[in-house]
């Protein structure tokens, strides 16, 4: 009986000045997110509160699209879900931040709702050291489980898409119904303090909006790790064909769980900071619409590309809010014209419009 | 029929699509280190008989044993082991369970790799990233987020030689020809080394040189591992064959060298007989 | 590659980042300040709520133009700065900050579902400001940056309930859509029944947007009650008394008191699924004042001859007025200033007269129980001799039955 012959033995070491194709210098590889960061940290000096409320809303918004980016982008899995995974984060901080300003009272819905003591689910997230890792980990699971499911029967595709679907339905159904616990369609809103810091205070929300760019950053790092690793060319390979990866031994169900539920918690954190500054979690932010928004910032800013997904978020809330207050009658039709605009003129997205354009500023410099 | 020289025995395997039965209790084998090609008309079994191999298809009977050391030097000293590891365990269809719950994925680390019939490489990455995701297949794939280790980089840059598509490596798979493509996939299936190798049409579409160099490749691979080809293409058959086997109608026709095939009666009538156009397009095996 | 490489990752964010400040033209220039005072008007005017919301937003506006034809407040005019909630609770609450942070807006009118209150409601109090919130709605709040000037539990549910056992009809079954206006009210409900001698036959939530009823439908007639409480919302109500209407049922077998149609929705669901079933509210446009008449006439010549009036449109409506009253009193914008000078203010509501309350901000009104006509307008069949004081948390001595509610 025969053993392969070990070929790594007889093989050239690993080193070939052309090997790893999206290698570029260690100075141009950072600067762009050294640039990004830079304006955010900035970014408080030039723009009013307002401005600065909404940006820091956007970023939120941004890490988002970067957990959506890494699935459907890298993956392949369109998923119209992830507003689930955002929301559980965020009433995950909300269970926090309302325990917190209700100073040991029962949470004010609750006594409306009929309850007279704190369920005792609630009782753990009083802690913010329980709450914020669980904004993560709830979301993780629960994609994790369902992707298991889902992927395990070989389900991909539209059908996935629409399974994650019905998931944001059933979730943001759920959430409305069990008002004594959730709050119901009012969601959970008027907190008071974070860590002891009242809300109301320029410092906690300067706090707050530093805190989002680190999670961003570090949220970044990690998509761009997993995209630039090895494991982010196995993604790759799943989304161009998923049989040949199962054909060569791959397990797809391990690999989609794994990215899906980092996604998801990628997202939860996400809520969870977009509750602490925007004040309020309810099961519309859960529902199908935001969930498709999110897929839309990710598609107009162009897919598979990580700043792309960012600059979609910030790009098209931006328009969003500018639109609404400049025409508020009719800004949803002006805001949906650009949208359908933005995927006819630019089904790269803006990031790929910006690469074909210096592609095509560089190739005219050179025959000039 | 000693079983220790063979790498796959097919026992009795029956699969029926619908109630049309595609595989009519089979037996088909293998030996170490052989070049066999699996030629048929149309509708003969072929790619179903493949199918059955990889797990793709499981057998409404019979079983499937694969004799492969994939799992290294251990799995020689317990072939016995092996034959209920991969034989019975995996295939068989004792019980439904046993073969529902095993997924091709595992399979294939047991060193059974296949070729599919249309080049399925991943277009957007590059040629060696492709034979790059093969490669690392034994890998825990989360430990990847390390990058390749050096062992597989070595197996990688050794198999793009070995094919001869190492002057393309930077590019996208999507930008190559069709032969190379063929080539790619069958470097992505060599880096990992199987026993047993399947390649359902590799020169389909290709040039005639290309043809003949897919040739020599195989003739180069073979020495390490069993493979079987599937092919429709007659002249290639005749030139690089010298174990044919002949499928009809789900069952084995003929089994043997080339010339010896090609003279069987039985093999010209499945040929003239039910696929005139074919027979037609192809030269006819019996005229030289 | 390296140079579109850095263009593309610097150049990106940075256009998108310009772009947010490029929505912050110059500063506001202040609520107070110039020829014209600034007040902001805040409705869904797209999503499910647009439908409701911009009759109310329109009622705003009628009501600023007439103040301003009599030469505004503090002698500059009104000047409206308008925002679209967008049916979501998130974007009310984004909206509600930059008309105060940026427009500088001395007031807000604006809000419908209890849930976009809920929500602004963390930053009127936190940037002390004002909001004028016209709906009627399920009580147990007052926030001192509020006023409330729809009707409380006390005005609309509760004397609706009364109402009904006074006619001899105490067996209730109650029916809602599933969020918080119809669990808080039922649950109102029930205490009263249980201290005032009903008897609660049924109790049913239906999600919002809920449009086959008929199993509840069939439940309903199964259970035999003398009437149901109905606090579904919006199409809901279509189907269920299309289906509650082909199933038989006639007014005078089993009858319906609803508190979330008025004359805009019986046109929706077609006044002859409703005509004979009876509604609870504050104001009708059938209501016999002479301010009324001045204002359907005024609203319809504004706004189109085939457009109706309501209770919510009249709320919206009488809250400019009130604010402008407290405004002229304390002879200043100042949001303290304004909320002790609103302490009793009257006016001549088209509703009747009505009064602010100053230890809760809700409004006096009087209570109206109706009965839908073959037209879809509403007639009056019972009015309170006087208007009734608001009472959120039903404290007062009339609803000992309610003291569990207090938290």
């Amino acid at each position: 009986m025969k053993v392969a012959r070990s070929i790594a033995i007889e093989a050239p070491p690993a080193q070939n000045p052309s090997s790893g194709i999206g290698w570029i210098g260690p100075i141009t590889r950072w600067a762009p997110l050294a640039v990004v960061v830079a304006i955010l940290v900035v970014a408080p000096a030039f723009l009013s509160e307002f401005r600065m409320s909404l940006l820091a809303k956007f970023l939120t918004f941004a890490i988002v699209a970067l957990a959506i980016d890494l699935v459907w982008g890298y993956a392949g899995m369109l998923s119209l879900g992830h507003g689930v995974f955002f929301g559980l984060g965020g009433y995950a901080m909300a269970m926090y931040l309302k325990q917190e300003s209700s100073q040991g009272s029962l949470p004010d819905f609750m006594s409306w709702s009929g309850l007279s003591t704190l369920p005792v689910f609630w009782e753990p997230f009083a802690h913010p050291w329980f709450a914020i890792p669980m904004a993560a980990i709830i979301p993780a699971a629960l994609a994790g489980g369902l992707c298991y499911l889902v992927v395990r029967s070989r389900i991909t595709g539209v059908y996935f898409s629409l399974i994650t679907q019905a998931l944001s339905l059933i979730v943001s159904i759920l959430f409305i119904g069990a008002q004594p616990f959730t709050g119901g369609t009012n969601g959970i809103t008027n907190f008071q303090t974070i860590f002891g810091f009242p809300l109301i205070l320029d410092e906690t929300r300067m706090g707050l909006y530093y805190a989002t760019i680190v999670v961003f950053v570090m949220a970044y790092l990690l998509c761009r790790w997993t995209v630039t690793s090895r494991f982010g060319t196995l993604l790759v390979a799943l989304r161009d064909d998923e049989n040949r990866v199962r054909f060569f031994g791959y397990d797809p169900v391990q690999l989609k769980v794994f990215v899906f539920a980092l996604s998801a918690g990628i997202s939860g954190m996400a809520g969870a900071l977009f509750t602490a500054q925007v004040g309020i979690i309810s099961p519309a932010m859960m529902g199908i619409v935001p969930s498709i928004e999110m897929v839309v910032w990710v598609a107009v800013g162009g897919r598979g590309t990580l700043m792309g997904a960012v600059i979609g978020a910030i790009l098209v809330n931006s328009a969003k809010s500018g639109f609404s207050e400049a025409f508020p009658d009719l800004w949803q039709a002006v805001f949906g014209a650009m949208l359908v605009g933005s995927v006819v003129f630019l089904p790269q997205g803006v990031a790929g419009a910006m690469k074909s354009a210096v592609l095509l500023v560089r190739s005219r410099l050179k025959q000039a | 029929m000693n079983q220790t020289e063979n790498i796959l025995i097919v026992q009795d395997v029956t699969v029926s699509f619908d109630g049309f039965v595609v595989l009519d209790h089979l037996d088909f084998s293998v030996d170490y280190g052989e070049l066999r090609f699996l030629i048929g008309p149309n509708g003969a079994g072929k790619t179903t008989l493949l199918d059955v191999i990889t797990g793709k298809t499981k057998p409404a009977s019979g079983s499937i044993i694969f004799d492969g050391a994939g799992e290294g030097a251990d799995m020689l000293r317990h072939p016995e082991q092996q034959l209920i590891r991969h034989g019975v365990h995996l295939n068989q269809r004792q019980s439904a369970e046993d073969v529902a719950t095993r997924a091709e994925h595992s399979l294939v680390r047991n060193g059974i790799s296949r070729k599919f019939q249309t080049p399925s490489v991943f277009p957007s990455l590059s040629v060696y990233d492709n034979v790059g995701v093969a490669a690392c297949f034994r890998r825990p794939p989360l430990s990847l987020y390390r990058g390749m280790p050096p062992r597989e980089t070595g197996m990688v840059e050794h198999t793009l030689e070995q094919v001869g598509i190492i002057d393309r490596r930077d590019d996208k798979a999507g930008t190559l020809s069709h032969g190379e493509k063929q080539w790619l996939e069958i470097a992505m299936l060599l880096v990992q080394q199987p026993q047993l190798l399947l390649l359902d049409e590799p020169v389909a579409g290709m040039t005639r040189r290309e043809r003949d160099r897919t040739g020599y490749l195989l003739e180069d691979i073979v020495k390490d591992r069993s493979v079987v080809v599937v092919e429709h293409d007659m002249q290639f058959v005749r030139q690089f064959a010298k174990v044919v086997t002949v499928l009809h109608l789900g069952r084995v026709l003929s089994e043997g060298p080339m010339e010896l095939v090609q003279q069987d009666p039985q093999v010209v009538e499945a040929y003239l007989g039910h696929n005139k156009a074919r027979a037609s397009a192809e030269p006819a095996p019996v005229q030289n | 590659m390296k140079a579109s490489h850095v263009f593309r990752f610097i150049a990106g964010p940075a256009l998108s980042l310009a772009l947010v400040a490029g929505c912050a033209p110059a500063a506001g220039t202040g609520g107070g300040s110039g020829s014209t005072i600034k007040v902001g008007v805040l409705h869904s005017l797209s999503g499910t709520m647009a439908i409701s919301e911009t009759s109310v937003r329109d009622a705003t506006l009628l009501a600023i133009e007439e103040i301003n034809a009599k030469g505004g407040v503090l002698g500059k005019k009104i000047e409206p700065v308008i925002e679209d909630g967008a049916s979501d609770w998130p974007t009310f609450a984004e909206k509600a900050k930059k008309l105060i942070q940026k427009d500088q807006v001395a007031v807000v009118f604006g809000c419908w579902t209890s849930a976009s209150r809920k929500a602004v409601l963390p930053v009127f109090e936190s940037l002390k400001s004002l909001l004028f919130y016209p709906v009627q709605y399920e009580g147990l709040e007052k926030s001192p940056n509020i006023f409330y000037t729809g009707a409380t539990t006390n005005q609309q549910i509760v004397p609706a309930v009364e109402y009904l056992l006074a006619q001899g009809k105490k067996k209730m079954y109650l029916l809602g859509s599933d969020y918080v206006f119809p669990r808080t009210s039922n649950k109102i409900i029930k205490l009263q029944l249980e201290a005032q001698g009903g008897q609660l036959v049924g109790e049913e939530y239906t999600p919002l947007g809920h449009t086959d009823y008929t199993t509840v439908v069939s439940k309903i007639l199964a259970a035999k009650p003398d009437v149901v409480f109905n606090t579904l919302n919006g199409d809901s109500n279509v189907a269920f008394f299309k289906q509650l209407k082909s199933a038989g049922n006639t007014p005078d077998k089993i009858q319906t008191m609803s508190v979330s149609i008025a004359e805009e929705e019986t046109r929706g669901i077609g006044p002859e699924n409703l005509v004979g079933h009876l509604v609870a509210w504050n104001y009708y446009q059938t209501t016999d004042t002479p301010e009324n008449k001045k204002f359907v006439a005024a609203y319809k010549a504004k706004y189109g001859q085939n457009r109706v009036t309501d209770d919510p449109i009249e709320a919206g409506y009488l809250g400019v007025y009130l604010w402008a009253k407290a405004v002229e009193k304390a002879g200043s914008t100042d949001v303290e200033k304004v909320r002790a000078a609103a302490k009793g203010i009257e006016f001549a509501a088209p509703g009747g007269m009505v009064t602010v309350d100053g230890d809760n901000q809700h409004i006096y009104k009087t209570v109206r129980m109706g009965r839908v006509r073959a037209d879809g307008l509403i007639d009056e069949i019972s009015a309170s001799p006087k208007p009734v004081k608001p009472d959120p948390y039903l404290e007062g001595k009339n609803y000992p039955w309610a003291k569990s509610l207090k938290p």
